[in-house]
């Protein structure tokens, strides 16, 4: 039974009530003068008390999809990187899509359930999009929402229940030849693309956007920042261990550039994220200039740390750890021809280092910054200032041009 | 009393063991078999339910920083506020600041001839490159083939990044002038497609004889000894970015390989191993490349020295799609120092030995071994 099935959190429901009406039977029968009935009574409420905080905990983790399946709630972590990595034309598909359903028309939200419809992958190359669904007028009106598992040749790293969504510009004849700016949105720790989908609601938002004429379009690429959860991974060349930094800096782009028609500079890349996500926009936007030129951090942090739950990441050196801090490589490295969008909020304990972080910024790169005068670090927040960040990155980026309508006849 | 504050914990762990002593205590009151005292047990259990779950998300929300306020998490702050750019502060560090120094600035320009072989020419410059994201001012030599005329559009050439500790020799086969007299010869016979090669110190300033970015000894201490030198940034980042900018170089990684001598031999391998995608192809001496020449650059870190040892990133990271050559002096490369690196070589890795020839120009078979692997240059546009 699934961590995050429905099912799961019925059973967790029906044993909380039971065990508050076992309660309510029994009490009679604890009621007298014996010794062991004080005892007796509260380990009955401490029964039915854990049995409401379990229900409570995975109705939480169902909403907020900390935890996707039960492997990944009480798995190592280390088995995620394999051996070998698949090359081109062989072995495992770098690339799978596991589902498709249409994009989200503006205002409604996307579709609450999802269900495995499909499951299509391709040699490089191949069009990818569309294919599931086929049906090209309503995909040329709301786009794609495709789930993906994305395997990185480079790092060994597979990635799985993240999402891309293809804006309806991309079925639509004008843009047939054209290639499209991409974002590529990281989530916080814990989180998966469907964190983004859902809860930052990141396709919802651009549909809105673009039916106001607010946004250009781009492909929106969504995914876990944790590539090893339950361990969280900052986004990290881990020394002897994860090369995290190197999938989403290298492989990603990579996989997404062969099957997506999507632009290859760094001008017509831009990232995201919430959290640890922003945290992981503005490293890797700093360390891989050449590949993302644009970063937007809602929420983020400037220095590298790590704690009970990211294990060691810089294999004990201070050293190592200064590089994968932004604050640190600001002041003590040549700094990159960047820009990036740092958003927080008063109240928030990321506003002091969003301040600091904005204080050593210098030329070439360049800073911007959203600050709202209340809020704290939670969707609700993120959600007020996602608008003005979609907008910021879609003046910023490259925009896909449509063919030039021919002569009438 | 705030949402945050710890007084709202405190307040709410009193009720809920006030509640469960009085449930306790009051229990025999409650255990009729009357709805009236049905309804009230259920009521007293859920009522310390209640209290229970809020104590538990105060806590933890307060631990975790999600909610900040009561309006926050009642959802009732609409405010939004415009993106502003934010202007650069010139602080107390701005000393440092200088305008960025050109990529690549060219000292010396000399022809490149070969004694009886009038078709093999080419000009060799000395250069001095200024790393953008590195920081680090390299001197070295770029090698032009014949017909190389800058600024022409079109003609875009595969690159061989030469990394050698010989460079100012005029003997060795690893001389710049050598490495630009053999290339010249051997794009003259067509047993090279025009390349431009870069030739390159293995030691770089700041003391980094392996190409590695090397951490800062004490980072958050001030001077220039706490200066980190970012070798693989140099030549991963800056040097692809210079050369497709201000020379014809092609931007298809296919296009570029590695040559190194006995001491650019580890930075060559280093740089395929974890730089695939931009180096995919090296040619490098015989060797074991467990430790990186040079000092001890790992600070202690066991974990930094396994990811330095070249054999142990073979054997525990995910295998690279790169194209190696171990070139040996002897004439027997079975009994080479190389042969982890055969035995452990799998797809999509592809390894080869070689022993180098004798004569003048014991390098040639290597560069035409190059030649083949880096093809014939691309027309631009087509670049990735």
């Amino acid at each position: 039974m699934g961590l995050t099935s429905g099912s799961f959190l019925i059973l967790m429901i029906c044993l909380a009530v039971a065990g508050l009406l076992v309660t309510v039977a029994l009490w009679p029968d604890v009621a007298g003068r014996k010794l062991w009935h004080v005892p007796a009574r509260i380990g009955m409420i401490a029964v039915s008390e854990a049995l409401v905080i379990a229900t409570f905990l995975v109705a939480l983790n169902g909403y907020f999809a900390f935890y996707t399946s039960w492997s990944q709630l009480l798995g190592s972590g280390s088995t995620r990187v394999t051996g070998t990595a698949d090359g081109a034309g062989s072995g495992g598909p770098l690339l799978t899509i596991t589902s498709a359903e249409p994009g989200p028309a503006p205002g409604a939200a996307v579709a609450p359930q999802r269900t495995i419809s499909a499951v299509a992958s391709g040699p490089r190359g191949i069009e990818v999009a569309g294919l599931i669904h086929g049906n090209r007028r309503g995909l040329a009106q709301n786009g794609e929402l495709l789930r993906i598992s994305i395997h990185g040749p480079r790092s060994g790293i597979s990635a799985t229940g993240d999402d891309v969504y293809l804006p309806p510009q991309y079925f639509q004849p004008a843009y047939a030849h054209s290639k499209f700016p991409v974002v590529l949105a990281l989530s916080g720790y814990p989180g998966n693309g469907w964190s983004l989908v859902k809860d930052l609601g990141v396709p919802a938002e651009v549909a809105v956007l673009a039916a106001e004429n607010k946004v250009r379009p781009a492909v929106y690429v969504m995914m876990g920042a944790n590539v090893a959860e339950p361990r969280d991974t900052e986004c990290i060349n881990i020394p002897g261990s994860l090369q995290v930094a190197t999938f989403f800096a290298e492989d990603v782009p990579e996989v997404i550039e062969h099957w997506f028609r999507v632009q290859t500079d760094p001008g017509g890349w831009a990232t995201i994220g919430y959290s640890t996500g922003g945290y992981c926009a503005v490293k890797l936007t700093m360390m891989y200039p050449w590949r993302f030129r644009y970063a937007v951090a809602l929420a983020g942090y400037y220095q590298a740390f790590q704690d009970r739950s990211t294990g060691d990441l810089y294999g004990g050196s201070t050293g190592y750890e200064a590089l994968n801090s932004p604050d640190w490589r600001l002041t003590h490295l040549p700094i990159p021809p960047v820009s990036v969008l740092v958003c927080s909020s008063k109240g928030e304990f990321t506003y002091r280092g969003t301040l600091k972080f904005l204080r050593l910024v210098r030329p070439p790169m360049r800073a911007y910054s959203l600050l709202l005068p209340n809020g704290g670090h939670n969707f609700g927040t993120w959600r007020r200032e996602l608008p003005e960040t979609l907008k910021w990155m879609s003046a910023m980026l490259k925009p896909a041009q449509p063919a030039i309508a021919g002569p009438v006849r | 009393m705030g949402l945050t504050s710890p007084a709202l914990s405190y307040l709410l762990a009193a009720l809920a063991a006030g509640l469960l002593v009085t449930i306790v205590v009051c229990w025999r009151r409650l255990a009729d078999f009357t709805v009236a005292a049905i309804l009230l047990r259920v009521a007293s259990l859920l009522t310390l339910q209640a209290v229970v779950l809020a104590l538990i998300f105060v806590t933890v929300n307060r631990t975790g920083g999600y909610y900040s306020s009561w309006s926050d998490l009642f959802g009732l702050d609409r405010a939004s506020a415009a993106v502003t750019a934010s202007s650069p502060r010139l602080g107390p560090g701005s000393a440092r600041v200088r305008p960025p120094a050109k990529p690549v600035t060219v000292t010396t320009t000399v022809p490149v001839r070969v004694a009886g072989d009038a078709a093999a020419k080419g000009i060799l410059q000395s250069v001095r490159f200024s790393g953008r994201l590195s920081g680090l001012t390299v001197a070295g030599y770029i090698f032009l083939p014949a017909g190389y005329r800058a600024g022409r559009r079109g003609q875009r050439y595969p690159v061989i990044v030469a990394i050698s500790g010989e460079l100012a020799s005029r003997n060795s086969p690893y001389g710049a002038m050598r490495l630009a007299q053999n290339t010249a010869r051997l794009i003259a016979l067509r047993q090279l497609p025009p390349v431009v090669m870069v030739m390159l110190p293995a030691t770089l300033p700041g003391r980094d004889e392996s190409c590695l970015d090397v951490p800062a000894a004490a980072p958050y201490a001030n001077g220039a000894v706490s200066r980190p030198v970012l070798g693989t940034t140099f030549y991963a980042e800056d040097l692809p970015a210079t050369l497709e900018r201000d020379y014809q170089a092609s931007a298809d990684p296919a296009s570029w390989a590695l040559l190194g001598d006995h001491s650019g031999g580890y930075c060559a391998l280093q740089l395929a191993l974890t730089r695939s995608w931009v180096f995919p192809t090296a040619v490098v001496p015989d060797g074991g490349y467990t430790v990186p020449p040079g000092s001890a650059n790992t600070g202690g870190s066991p974990e930094l020295a396994q990811q330095d040892n070249l054999q142990w990133v073979l054997q525990n990271q995910p295998v690279q799609p790169v194209s190696l050559l171990f070139t040996s002096s002897g004439p027997v490369p079975g009994a080479s120092a190389a042969q982890p690196f055969v035995r452990l070589a799998r797809h999509p890795m592809r390894v080869a030995t070689a022993a180098l020839g004798g004569g003048s120009w014991p390098l040639s078979y290597v560069l035409t071994w190059i030649g083949d692997a880096i093809g014939s240059p691309a027309a631009a546009g087509v670049a990735r």
